[in-house]
C-alpha cells in the first residue's frame, strides 16, 4: 500500500483527534485535520490528499457546500469523500431529494441492526459526489470498513 | 265632550225597546241605537256594522236563556254585553256575567242614569278585560316559544304554570301536572330531592344552578331556579332546564381535537428537537466510542484491574443511547408506506420467527388460531411485520416463563372493503386503567428503568392508523392483555 494522505474536517476538535490517532493505527497514513470548511479546503490544496473526511453539519461552510467546493476545483475533483454524520440530519439534508436515498436506506433497515459506514450506491454517489457515509458515532471498525470500500477498486466512481 | 255610543239593542218587544231608546237619547246627546228583534237579525248586524255595546234581552222569538248569550258569543268577543233580565230570572244574570256578559238590568228596575252608567261601566271594563287578555297572550306566547323546558312552583313545589316545551317533554297534560309537586313529576318522589336546586332556592332564597343528566334519556340539563318573592316573602320559584347535550358534546369533541392538536404539535417539537438533539449527542458518542477504541489500543496486551471489561461496558452503553436516539427518530420521521398485496398470516409468522430466541428463552408458547382462508392486506410489508413484532414482543415481555400467547384472525366477507381483526393475548400482568389510557403516548413505558423506550406502541399506533386501521386494547391487571389491530382486506 502507498503512502497516502488523509485530511479530516470536522468542526468537533477531539473527533478531529481521536481520527488522526485511530487513522495512523489503521494504516501508513499522513493525517491533516481541519476544524472548518475554508482550513479544509486550504489543506487539501496544499496537501493533496488521496481521501478527506467531511463532516456534513458545521457552522461555518456547511458539508454540502464543501462538496460542491471540492467539485469544482481541479485538485480536489476526484478525491474521494467521505461525509460524516449524524442521522438526525438525514431528516434535515437540504437536499431532500438526493438524500431521500438514505432515510429509504434507513427506513428498510433491521432496527436491531447496527449502522456501519454505508456504501453509497454508484449512480448516487455520482450525483452527490461523495462514496461513503459514515454515520455517528462510529468506532475504529467503521473507520476501517469506509476506508476499505475506498481502496477496493468496486468502489471508485 | 262625550264620545259617541253605539248601541246593538236585541228585544222581541216593541215597547220596552222604545223605552231604552228614550233612555239612551236623554243621557247622551251623541247615542245611537240599533234595534233588532231576532238573533238571526242581530247577528247579520253584528256582521255588518260596528257597535259599542250589546244591551240583549235574553227570550227572543229564536232563542232563549242561556243560549241567546251563548248564540251572541260566538259572533262576537270583543263587545261588552249587558243583559236585560226579568225579574224573575235575576239568577239566571249573574250566571251569564260569570260567561262573560259585562253587567245586568233587570227590567222595570232601571232609569236612564243607571242604564247609562252600566253601559259606560260596561265598555270600560271590557276594554280593560281586552287589553288584559291580550297582555296575557302575548306573554303566554313567549313563554310557549321559549325552548327550555320553564315551570313555575309555588311554595310548596307545586306546579302552577309551565310552558309548552315543559309539557311536551313530559309527555303529559298540563291539566294533569298542576297542582302536582315538582319532585312527583320530575322524579316520582314524595319528597323534595335535596340536591335539587329549587330546595336550595326555597332555604336561601337566591338563584341556583345545576347540571343534571338524565340517565334515562342520556340528555344533560342546565337547571336554575329563581326565586319569586312578593313582600319579602318566598313565593315559589322559576325553574328553567335547559338542554345542553348537545353543546356538552360539541365541548367534548373540542377538547378531543385539542388534545390531538396538542399531541400533535408535542410531536412536531419533537421531530424538530430530535434533529438538533441527535447532532448533539452523536458527536459526543462519537469521541466516547472513538476514545474506547483508542484507549484499547494504547493499551495492548496489558489489563491490569479487568479495564478492559469496564471498557466494554462503555461501549455498550454509547451504543445503546444511540439506539434510543435511532428508535427516536425512525418515530418522528413519517415513513413513506409502500403498499403491496401482503399475506397477513405469512407477515405474522415472519415477526413471530425474529422473536423465536427471545420466546423460547422465557419458556412462552404462541398459540394461532388463523382463520381458514389466507387474508391478503395491502400493507407495507416491514412496517406491518414491525407492528406484530412490536405487540408480540410486548406480550413476551409482559409474562412470567411458562406464559401463553393467543394469535387470532377473523376472517370476514369476501367482498372486500371490509376488515380483519387480528387479536394477540397474553396472560401477562396486564395494566391498570390509567396505563391503558396513556400506552400510545410515546415515551410511556412500564417496563423497568431502561428495558423500553416507550416508543414501540406508538410506532404500532402511527403504523397501522396509516395502513387506514386501528388498534383497541383490553386489559386487566394481573390476569392479561389483548391488542385487537383492524386492517383493512385487500379487494378481490
Amino acid at each position: 500500500m502507498p503512502f497516502r494522505k488523509i485530511v479530516v474536517i470536522d468542526d468537533e476538535k477531539d473527533i478531529c483527534r481521536l481520527m488522526r490517532s485511530i487513522l495512523t493505527e489503521l494504516g501508513d497514513y499522513e493525517v491533516f485535520v481541519a476544524y472548518n470548511g475554508s482550513m479544509g479546503m486550504a489543506r487539501c490544496l496544499t496537501e493533496k490528499p488521496d481521501i478527506i473526511f467531511l463532516d456534513y453539519v458545521m457552522p461555518q461552510e456547511k458539508g454540502s457546500t464543501m462538496i460542491k467546493l471540492f467539485k469544482r476545483n481541479r485538485i480536489t475533483q476526484n478525491t474521494p469523500i467521505i461525509v460524516m454524520s449524524g442521522l438526525g440530519e438525514a431528516i434535515t439534508f437540504e437536499e431532500k431529494e438526493s438524500w431521500s436515498w438514505l432515510t429509504d436506506y434507513l427506513d428498510n433497515l433491521d432496527p436491531d441492526q447496527e449502522l456501519d459506514a454505508v456504501k453509497i450506491p454508484e449512480e448516487i454517489a455520482r450525483s452527490l459526489g461523495i462514496r461513503v457515509y459514515l454515520p455517528k458515532p462510529f468506532n475504529k471498525e467503521a473507520i476501517a470498513l469506509a476506508l476499505s470500500y475506498i481502496l477496493t477498486k468496486d468502489a471508485s466512481v | 265632550m262625550l264620545k259617541p255610543i253605539k248601541t246593538l239593542l236585541i228585544e222581541d218587544d216593541q215597547s220596552s225597546a222604545d223605552l231604552i231608546s228614550e233612555f239612551l237619547r236623554q243621557n247622551h246627546c251623541r247615542a245611537s241605537v240599533c234595534h233588532v228583534g231576532s238573533i238571526k237579525e242581530s247577528v247579520d248586524c253584528l256582521k255588518n256594522e260596528t257597535f259599542d255595546v250589546i244591551l240583549l234581552d235574553l227570550t227572543l222569538p229564536d232563542s232563549e236563556g242561556m243560549n241567546t248569550l251563548d248564540s251572541i258569543t260566538r259572533v262576537n268577543t270583543v263587545l261588552p254585553i249587558v243583559i236585560l233580565t226579568g225579574l224573575n230570572d235575576e239568577s239566571l244574570a249573574v250566571e251569564m256575567i260569570k260567561k262573560g256578559a259585562q253587567d245586568y238590568l233587570v227590567k222595570g228596575q232601571f232609569n236612564s242614569s243607571l242604564l247609562m252608567r252600566v253601559i259606560q261601566y260596561a265598555i270600560e271594563r271590557k276594554i280593560i278585560e281586552q287589553a288584559l287578555r291580550i297582555s296575557e297572550q302575548e306573554w303566554r306566547k313567549t313563554f310557549n316559544a321559549i325552548s327550555d323546558r320553564i315551570f313555575i312552583q309555588d311554595e310548596d313545589f307545586r306546579i302552577v304554570k309551565m310552558n309548552k316545551a315543559f309539557a311536551q317533554t313530559m309527555k303529559l297534560n298540563p291539566e294533569d301536572i298542576f297542582g302536582k309537586k315538582c319532585h312527583e313529576v320530575l322524579h316520582g318522589s314524595d319528597q323534595p330531592i335535596p340536591q335539587c336546586p329549587c330546595v336550595k332556592t326555597r332555604c336561601d332564597g337566591i338563584s341556583h344552578c345545576e347540571e343534571i343528566l338524565d340517565t334515562e334519556t342520556g340528555q344533560s340539563f342546565q337547571v336554575t331556579t329563581s326565586p319569586i318573592i312578593e313582600n319579602s316573602l318566598y313565593k315559589g320559584a322559576v325553574h328553567i332546564a335547559r338542554d345542553i347535550t348537545s353543546q356538552k358534546k360539541t365541548d367534548e369533541e373540542l377538547k378531543d381535537i385539542q388534545a390531538q392538536l396538542l399531541q400533535l404539535e408535542k410531536m412536531a417539537v419533537l421531530g424538530q428537537m430530535s434533529a438538533g438533539i441527535t447532532h448533539e449527542i452523536k458527536n459526543p458518542l462519537s469521541t466516547i466510542l472513538l476514545s474506547i477504541d483508542c484507549i484499547k489500543t494504547k493499551m495492548g496486551g496489558k489489563d491490569p484491574i479487568q479495564i478492559k471489561e469496564l471498557l466494554n461496558l462503555l461501549e455498550e452503553s454509547a451504543q445503546r443511547i444511540n439506539k434510543v436516539i435511532n428508535e427516536l427518530l425512525s418515530f418522528v420521521r413519517t415513513p413513506n408506506i409502500k403498499v403491496q398485496r401482503v399475506n397477513l398470516h405469512r407477515a405474522i409468522d415472519t415477526a413471530i420467527s425474529l422473536l423465536d430466541n427471545k420466546a423460547r428463552h422465557k419458556n412462552v408458547i404462541c398459540e394461532k388460531y388463523y382463520s381458514k382462508e389466507d387474508i391478503e392486506i395491502n400493507a407495507d410489508k416491514l412496517l406491518i411485520e414491525q407492528v406484530f413484532y412490536n405487540l408480540l414482543s410486548n406480550a413476551v415481555d409482559a409474562m412470567e416463563p411458562g406464559g401463553r400467547i393467543k394469535l387470532r384472525t377473523e376472517c370476514p366477507g369476501m367482498s372486500g372493503g371490509e376488515m380483519v381483526d387480528v387479536e394477540i393475548s397474553d396472560t401477562g400482568c396486564g395494566m391498570t386503567d390509567e396505563e391503558i389510557v396513556k400506552i400510545f403516548e410515546p415515551f410511556f413505558t412500564t417496563k423497568d428503568y431502561g428495558k423500553g423506550t416507550g416508543l414501540g406502541l406508538s410506532i404500532v399506533k402511527m403504523v397501522v392508523e396509516k395502513h387506514k386501521g386501528s388498534i383497541n386494547v383490553v386489559s386487566q391487571k394481573g390476569s392479561g392483555t389483548s391488542f385487537t389491530v383492524s386492517l383493512p382486506v385487500s379487494a378481490g
